[in-house]
């Protein structure tokens, strides 16, 4: 897929789904380097625990289509790990991220999406992240329908996941996580992209040292981990080609 | 912001607010610009204790407020001093840089400009088109001789303690001061809460007057780590009544629902 037709699929509907982003060798170090940081809690804080997670920040496989999505300007504002155990009725209800932003026009707005990379199988009884296709394009104020269940919102789709898999969703389309009915844990790891005039989780001095060392050494990790540049306005912040 | 208000801001773009400072007011902000020194006019919040409390004047912040909505935070401010024979400047959309929003149909950010000289149009009048923030942001602004030539343009001159509200999409310049006075005014700039601000670093005292109250706590974002989540996309000023911002949309009552085990909830807490 080519960032023009990822561009015109997140256009069309809200999300881009990239079957086997990670595949291989790379797939089985991620998801060792996940169960590592999980053992030790530390799913929350990947970067400083696990140095490896920062490749997967522009990695080939999704950020060519990230670039395109949100704009020349994009910058990160988090990356973290969660497990939803096997067996868990906690699913997240429907619902669209950017509910509460105000004053601005988001049907024709990218304000954030946000990236899922699945390191275990979501099978179709699982914790399966599932979205209503074109949802993001409903006029603001669109009343979202007094359902009880998931499984009763009309016209969505439930996105059944491989591990090595990667998701990319608008922050505006209507999406929400079933309930664990199945025997297997959800292992996700989960990104938000924003623009760089925005707020980041992180500041610089928040990573170990290496972290901080290879950030700074790259013009475009600068600009994704929202590091300013003297003299350039945070309005005017572009990628290199 | 009564409706005749909210009707000029959202047709031409701008709104006047005539005598939005006392006499009072206006006498002490223009000692505190001359106590500041042309050195400091970027450092006003550590200069003045008045530079802070202006940016929650309660005739500007209301309407402010209404315009940007409950999330409301300050981006910069600072001082200008526009001297005799000083060159003007150039059209352009003050948020031409900001990707990925469709601006015509948005409030990103709006200006809130403080007089303390009057203006006349020879003396570095605002000039804009009008209804230009609805242009679609690939229209090309053209070039023209003179800032003046600008089609369908107008002079904008307020008056020592007017308040100039302009949209940030708006096609605005400002013309050559031609005159033999100076003109001064305060710049305030207003976004919202989850975008980043361009405030000089406060000293001790200036963030600790700005930490008093939680309106001012939220505008000058004092109250927040970058770390916590929580407020990032929602927060809301107190003792106002609630904006969705404008243009005015409806919100969906509901924010979560089909969780099965849970009522349906007007809360948004969801989580992927």
């Amino acid at each position: 897929m080519t960032p023009e037709q990822a561009r015109n699929q997140y256009d069309a509907q809200g999300f881009i789904h990239f079957p086997g982003a990670l595949a291989g060798a790379e797939l089985a170090e991620i998801q060792e380097c996940f169960e590592r940081a999980a053992k030790e809690k530390a799913l929350g804080d990947l970067l400083n625990r696990e140095p490896r997670f920062l490749s997967l920040i522009d990695h080939p496989a999704w950020f060519p289509a990230i670039r395109a999505v949100v704009g020349e300007d994009v910058m990160l504002r988090y990356l973290t790990g969660g497990i939803i155990p096997a067996r868990a009725e906690i699913g997240s209800g429907w619902h669209c991220d950017l509910s509460t932003i105000r004053a601005i026009n988001l049907p024709e707005s990218i304000i954030m999406t946000k990236l899922f990379v699945y390191l275990a199988d979501v099978p179709e009884d699982g914790a399966c992240l599932a979205v209503v296709p074109g949802s993001h394009r409903y006029q603001m104020g669109h009343p979202l329908p007094d359902i009880a269940r998931h499984e009763d919102m009309p016209h969505h789709r439930k996105l059944v996941m491989k591990a090595g898999d990667a998701v990319l969703m608008s922050g505006y389309t209507w999406h929400a996580r079933f309930h664990n009915r199945s025997d297997h844990a959800r292992k996700v790891l989960e990104s938000s992209y924003i623009h760089f005039w925005m707020k980041t989780q992180y500041e610089l001095n928040d990573f170990k040292p290496e972290v901080q060392e290879r950030i700074l050494a790259s013009h475009n990790l600068r600009q994704l981990f929202g590091v300013q540049e003297p003299g350039v306005s945070d309005w005017e912040r572009r990628l290199l080609p | 912001m009564t409706n005749e208000q909210q009707a000029e801001y959202e047709g031409p773009g701008w709104l006047l607010i005539k005598q939005c400072l006392s006499a009072t007011e206006l006498s002490d902000l223009r000692s505190a610009f001359e106590q500041a020194g042309e050195n400091s006019l970027d450092d006003l919040p550590n200069s003045h204790d008045a530079f802070i409390h202006l940016a929650a004047h309660p005739n500007a912040l209301p309407i402010l407020h209404r315009i940007i909505g409950d999330n409301i935070q300050l981006h910069s401010l600072w001082g200008v001093r526009c001297r005799p024979g000083e060159v003007g400047i150039g059209w352009k959309r003050e948020v031409a840089g900001i990707l990925g929003i469709d601006h015509p149909n948005s409030n990103m950010m709006v200006q809130a400009l403080f007089y303390l000289d009057d203006v006349s149009e020879d003396s570095g009048a605002v000039l804009a088109v009008p209804g230009s923030q609805r242009f679609k942001n690939a229209l090309p602004i053209p070039e023209t001789s003179r800032y003046e030539d600008m089609p369908h343009s107008v002079s904008i001159m307020p008056q020592m303690g007017d308040a100039l509200i302009l949209h940030g999409n708006l096609w605005q310049a400002r013309a050559d001061n031609r005159s033999n006075r100076s003109i001064r005014w305060l710049r305030y700039d207003y976004i919202h809460c989850w975008m980043r601000h361009a405030l000089p670093k406060l000293s001790a005292h200036a963030e600790e007057v700005a930490s008093k109250t939680h309106n001012l706590s939220q505008l000058f974002a004092t109250s927040l780590p970058h770390t916590n989540s929580s407020g990032y996309w929602g927060r809301e000023l107190e003792g106002f009544p609630r904006s969705g911002g404008l243009p005015a949309r409806k919100f969906s009552n509901l924010c979560v629902v089909g969780r099965e085990h849970q009522a349906n909830s007007s809360d948004p807490l969801g989580k992927s």
